[in-house]
Order: structure tokens, then C-alpha cells, then sequence
């Protein structure tokens, strides 16, 4: 029972933490991926590069390879530590480690966890590569409660057994999530364009 | 076991020493080529330790008469010796340049890949060596190419010697556990100290790990007479330092730099809160993966722009080494945790955060995990693996590549601006000409005063704003020298002189009034 109410608590703080992105329209240029970023790219790389001979530079800097190291580099950015503390707070963010940590560790074998590790993966590749035309605040939520679903399964698993500890931290990442919310509640800026 | 895995450990093993040297020559190369043209300037605080350690070795004072001071008054706030003092030394090897001012951070920066191999040999006990020697090759080959390490060892960056002194420090209070030798301890204790008088966050640092130490050496049963004669040995040398620490000059630094001052909160338990959390924030953003492996902390001068203080190809080595480390020795798992937990505390308590110059110490314990890592890979039995090592060589191939093409070759030119412009040229350009005119006025928008310092001491300049215009009395010829405005061909112009991009943005003009 007591994992259960720990769980709820967690996951009002991870609803708190979304609450303040409805102010948003769009993420900010570091989430997304498009052509005319990546052919802008590559004309700022070609003028810089003086010092090469223009078909050396043409090899070095061209879209196929800014294309994919942009892709890598996004969808970096969706994982970040400080972006995920900001949408779904610090309990929220450590929950989503635990979780790649059990499936990094072959711990968690359920295919679900799998299942929602690509719908996660699936929400953000489209938010990154395609922008959909439906408004933001769904495509935000849909992210964010993947996200809750996804950081609760490793909680959930690592609150099997609740140590003196574990209780410690949780309070501690739940606090601390509150006074993130209620004290530095502009932070969510860093990653967001404002309406 | 794949044949061709068994050769390469066995090669790895047998072939230690000459990889050993292979790696520390490529790692010292990368770290001493074009030294004085990349980076492509002298910025602000070179330049003041340029000028500090030119006075010291010729007149024994800094720029301000203090005789051989302990602390050197700066631009605002005051500075720890020991990078002077060395910066001395390599003046007076190799004159008054650039290359004499960054070769201490350069060559702290080789030496450090000798001490990462050591020290990795020294916490592995005796039966297992050589799994110590090859994670121990690995982290050295990791952090001889690290953008992070490397980017900082090559300018005049203070950084550079504390995280040398601080691995000395580790690596002899491991064989001081190992040879129950107190001459170890105490050699052990003067690097620690010495961080302390090297860079700003070590006052924090060093005396954390001291503590830290300590309690770990208790644990171990060590003679309780050396750690009571090292305790007294440590607080004697840091006195001074304390001393400074609390004065109003010593807390010069902190009080610029605190997160926490500029906290807009209605009473003081919301202002402690608030400050707490924001400590927190901070904390946790040397650990974000945008940090790491994106923007940096997006100062120019600090990396390349585009790209991150890690390689891609060792993000997932680092989770590997992350979950191997675990099951490895304790002394390797304090070394990391004390290196990644610690490192970021004082960073935190200051804005910028993230910041990449006062985690340095970062990039080494990420050399440690990915060196773990890739062992453990070398080691695990998969399918296609051959395939798979031929696969991350390309990766690492490709990577490094393109990044010493951005570091040697554009770098250069897309952070001149960052590194103070091309302040030199400018200076040279005055030196010629002042043959031709007795006076020599300098907008002070230019910003270029410290350089000129450095660069030409002996000619007098005087200053003047934007609004200044020669009057009709003066009749000797004047060179004027002011920033770029706007006109690119206006009247007495004599020549501009240029930023190196293809654009060619012009940085100074030169006029004959």
C-alpha cells in the first residue's frame, strides 16, 4: 500500500511539473530537425571552413552528415537530465533512469516496458522530425504522460522493497520537485518558446 | 573467444609499454602542435597571467609592486600563484610568447595521461595488474583524445595543473595505502594542497576529498600517527590560504560568481529554499546529456560550437563502464565517485552552470567509465563481434577526425572574437608605425589595453572614448586606432585589418590624423 500512495504522490508531482509548459506554443530549435536547419548548417560550416580546399570541405561538411548528427544530437536532447527535470520533475526524471537502467541491465524483461520505451521514442520522433499540425499542448501531453508511465514502471519496480533509504530519497526528490515547481517556476523556459 | 580479439588483448597485454608510449606521444602531439595559433588569441586572463609572470621573473614584483606576492591582484578579483609561477619558469625557457604562457596547462595536460595509466595500475591489486594496465591503456587513449581535456590543456587555463595535482594526490595516497609508506602520504597531501593554490573551485574540492580520504584511511586501519602528522601537515600549509579565504579580497571571486544573489524571493526562508533547489538544479546540470554531448556550457572559448565535451561513440561505453564499475574494486569505485560527485560542488554554488572549465576533472572520470567500458566490451561474449569493433573504430575514426578538422582548422576562425580578437596583430601593426608618429591613440572600445600590455609595454598609448577628435593645435602626426563603425573607407583611413573569416569583418582600423 505504502508503494502505491508513494507512487500517487509522485505522480501529482509529475503533473505539477507539466502544468507550467501549457504556456508554451513550441519547443525550442534544439528539438526539432528539418531540412532548411540542416542547409543552413552546412552553408555556415562551408563558410568557415577558409582555410580547405572546397571539395575536401564539400566532403566534410555536407547534409547527409549534418542530418544524422543533428538526429543523434535531438534526440539526445529529449533524454537530458535537466529537460526531464523540468517536464516532469526531479522524482519523475530519476524514474525514467531507473527505468532505462533496468532495461540497460536486462533486469526488466515485461515486453511492455519495451512497448512503452518505443511509444516514448515513437511521440518524440514525430514531435522531432515532423511537427505535426495538431496543436502543440496535445503533442506536449502526449510526450508528458508517456513519459509519467514510463519514469513510474522503474519507481515502481525499485519501491518493491521500501528501505528506510529508498523512503529517504523519494521524500527527499518529491520535496525538492514541490520547490522546483513553487520557487523556480521559469526554469521550463530553457526549453520552450512562450505564447 | 574470437581468434582475432585474443590477439588484440594479447597484444594490448604483451605489447603494453610501446602502447603506452604510442598513446602519450599522440596525446602530448595533439596537445603541443600549433600551440601558439590555436587557440588563435590570447584572451583576457592569459593575458594577465602574461603580464604577472613576465614582471615576477624579471622584477620579482606583479604588475601592482607586490613582491613575490602569494596572491596576484587581477582584473577585479585576485589569482592563485602557482600557474604564475610556472608560467615564469616557462618564460624564462622560452621567452615572452604564447607558447610560454599556455606550455605549463600543455604539458600538465600530457603528463596527466601518465598519471590516469598509473593510477588505474595502482587500485587494481596485485593478481589483477594487468586488467588494471589495460583499463588503465584504455582510459589513457580516451582522455589523450578527449575534446575536453585537450581543449583545455591547450590554453593558459589554471584548470589544467589543479586536475594534475589532484590525480598526483589520489595517486600517491594509493601506494601510501598499498606501501604503508608515510613519505607517500605526505607527497600525497602537498598535491592536494597545491590544487588549492592552483584554481579557485580546488579550495573546495581538495579539502572534501582530504576529509574523505581520511575517514577511508581510519577505515583501512592506517597508522593513526601519520594521519594525525597529516592533518597538522595539511592545515599548516593551507593558513595562509584560509587566512586569504576569509577576507574581503578572498571572497572577491565568490561573491562575482554566487548563484545565489541574484534569487528574487520575498523572505529569507524562501531565499534558503529557493537556494537549495537552485543548488540542486545546478548540480544536476553537469550530468545532462545536452551538456555532455551537445553545447557544452555554449561559452566559445570553453568548447567548439556544435559540439560536445564527450564523443558520441562513448555514450554507451559509459553506461557499460557505469554497470561494471559496480562489480570492480573500492578504491576504483571512490576514485570515480569522488572525481564525478565531487567535482561539480563548487561549480554549483556558482553561475554560469553548467560550466565546463570548473568540471574539468569531469573529463577524466568520464575517460575512467568509458575505459571500463570498452574493456568490458572487449571482454563479453557477443555474436558479430568483430564486426562490431570494426564498426566503432569507424565511428571513433570518423569523430575524431572531424573534430580535430573543427578544433585545427575552423576553430580558429569562428572563435577569434571569443579569445579576445586579433589583438596581437593589431599590436605588431602599432609597433611598425610608431617609428612614423610620436603619438598613438587608442579608442578604448577596441579592447584590446591588457594585450597591448603584453605585447608592447614600452610604447606609450593613450586612450581615448569614441567621441575624442584631434584638435586643431596638435600639429604632430597621430595614429589613431579605433574599432570597426561602420565606414569601411572613410577618410586618413590607412589600412584595416581584418577577422579571418571568409566575410572578412573588419576587426580595427588604422588612421593618419
Amino acid at each position: 500500500m505504502r508503494k502505491y500512495i508513494l507512487l500517487l504522490f509522485i505522480w501529482i508531482t509529475e503533473v505539477l511539473s507539466l502544468i507550467p509548459w501549457k504556456g508554451c506554443w513550441l519547443f525550442t530549435e534544439d528539438f526539432y530537425v528539418s531540412l532548411a536547419k540542416v542547409q543552413s548548417e552546412v552553408i555556415y560550416r562551408l563558410n568557415t571552413a577558409t582555410d580547405l580546399p572546397f571539395v575536401l570541405a564539400r566532403i566534410l561538411h555536407n547534409k547527409v552528415f549534418v542530418f544524422i548528427w543533428d538526429i543523434l544530437q535531438s534526440l539526445l536532447t529529449y533524454w537530458d537530465l535537466r529537460f526531464l527535470l523540468e517536464l516532469i520533475g526531479l522524482a519523475g526524471a530519476f524514474g525514467i533512469y531507473l527505468t532505462l537502467w533496468y532495461i540497460v541491465t536486462k533486469k526488466e524483461k515485461r515486453i511492455v516496458v519495451y512497448l512503452f520505451l518505443v511509444i516514448v521514442l515513437l511521440f518524440e520522433g514525430i514531435e522531432m522530425l515532423l511537427q505535426p499540425k495538431f496543436d502543440y499542448h496535445y503533442r506536449i501531453a502526449a510526450i508528458g504522460i508517456a513519459l509519467h508511465i514510463f519514469s513510474l514502471i522503474g519507481l515502481s519496480r525499485w519501491l518493491n522493497r521500501i528501505t528506510n533509504v529508498k523512503l529517504l530519497i523519494i521524500t527527499l526528490l518529491i520535496i525538492l520537485t514541490m520547490l522546483n515547481v513553487y520557487l523556480l517556476p521559469l526554469s521550463y523556459q530553457l526549453y520552450c518558446l512562450k505564447i | 573467444m574470437n581468434p582475432t580479439l585474443k590477439r588484440l588483448l594479447l597484444l594490448l597485454r604483451k605489447k603494453t609499454t610501446l602502447l603506452f608510449l604510442l598513446i602519450l606521444f599522440i596525446g602530448t602531439l595533439l596537445r603541443f602542435i600549433s600551440l601558439t595559433e590555436v587557440p588563435p588569441s590570447l584572451y583576457i586572463d592569459e593575458v594577465a597571467i602574461g603580464i604577472d609572470s613576465y614582471d615576477v621573473l624579471h622584477t620579482g614584483k606583479d604588475q601592482f609592486g607586490q613582491q613575490l606576492p602569494l596572491f596576484f591582484k587581477s582584473l577585479g578579483d585576485y589569482k592563485l600563484p602557482l600557474y604564475i609561477y610556472l608560467a615564469s619558469g616557462s618564460m624564462f625557457l622560452f621567452g615572452k610568447d604564447e607558447f610560454a604562457i599556455r606550455f605549463p596547462s600543455a604539458l600538465a595536460g600530457s603528463i596527466t595521461l601518465v598519471v590516469v595509466y598509473f593510477l588505474l595500475y595502482e587500485v587494481f591489486p596485485d593478481k589483477r595488474k594487468k586488467e588494471g594496465m589495460l583499463i588503465g591503456l584504455l582510459s589513457m587513449s580516451t582522455l589523450a583524445i578527449s575534446p575536453w581535456h585537450l581543449h583545455f590543456s591547450r590554453g593558459g587555463f589554471e584548470v589544467t595543473v589543479a586536475v594534475l595535482l589532484y590525480l598526483v594526490g589520489f595517486l600517491f595516497a594509493f601506494k601510501a595505502i598499498r606501501a604503508k609508506q608515510s613519505v607517500f602520504l605526505v607527497v600525497s597531501i602537498f598535491s592536494f594542497v597545491a590544487t588549492m593554490y592552483t584554481y579557485q573551485s580546488y579550495r573546495i574540492i581538495a579539502p572534501l576529498t582530504l576529509l574523505i580520504g581520511s575517514l577511508f584511511l581510519l577505515k583501512q586501519k592506517y597508522n593513526k600517527k601519520y594521519l594525525l602528522i597529516g592533518s597538522l601537515m595539511t592545515l599548516l600549509l593551507c593558513l595562509p590560504l584560509l587566512l586569504f579565504s576569509f577576507s574581503a579580497e578572498g571572497q572577491a571571486r565568490f561573491t562575482q560568481t554566487s548563484a545565489f544573489t541574484r534569487l528574487y524571493t520575498s523572505n529569507s526562508f524562501e531565499h534558503m529554499a529557493a537556494s537549495i533547489t537552485l543548488f540542486v538544479e545546478n548540480y544536476i546540470s553537469f550530468f545532462s546529456l545536452s551538456f555532455l554531448f551537445r553545447y557544452g556550457d555554449q561559452n566559445n572559448r570553453h568548447q567548439i560550437q556544435g559540439f560536445g565535451l564527450l564523443f558520441l561513440w562513448q555514450l554507451p561505453f559509459i553506461i557499460l563502464g557505469i554497470k561494471r564499475l559496480l562489480r570492480l574494486e573500492n578504491k576504483l569505485k571512490v576514485l570515480v565517485l569522488i572525481i564525478l560527485g565531487l567535482g561539480p560542488l563548487p561549480a554549483a554554488l556558482a553561475l554560469p552552470s553548467p560550466h565546463t572549465l570548473r568540471f574539468l576533472l569531469g573529463s577524466v572520470g568520464y575517460s575512467i567509465l568509458t575505459g571500463i567500458g570498452l574493456y568490458t566490451f572487449l571482454l563479453t561474449k557477443i555474436r558479430y563481434k568483430k564486426y562490431l569493433i570494426f564498426a566503432l573504430l569507424i565511428c571513433i575514426c570518423i569523430e575524431f577526425i572531424y573534430y580535430l578538422h573543427f578544433y585545427y582548422q575552423m576553430y580558429k576562425n569562428t572563435a577569434i572574437l571569443d579569445w579576445g580578437g586579433p589583438c596581437k596583430t593589431v599590436a605588431e601593426k602599432i609597433k611598425i608605425e610608431q617609428k612614423r608618429f610620436p603619438l598613438t591613440i587608442i579608442d578604448k572600445n577596441l579592447d584590446c589595453a591588457n594585450a597591448f600590455i603584453f605585447y608592447i609595454p614600452d610604447i606609450p598609448l593613450q586612450y581615448v572614448d569614441v567621441t575624442w577628435y584631434k584638435s586643431q593645435n596638435e600639429k604632430q602626426p597621430i595614429l589613431y586606432v579605433r574599432p570597426f563603425y561602420g565606414n569601411k573607407n572613410p577618410d586618413n583611413l590607412m589600412y584595416n585589418i581584418y577577422l579571418p573569416n571568409r566575410q572578412r569583418d573588419i576587426f580595427a582600423q588604422f588612421y593618419k590624423l
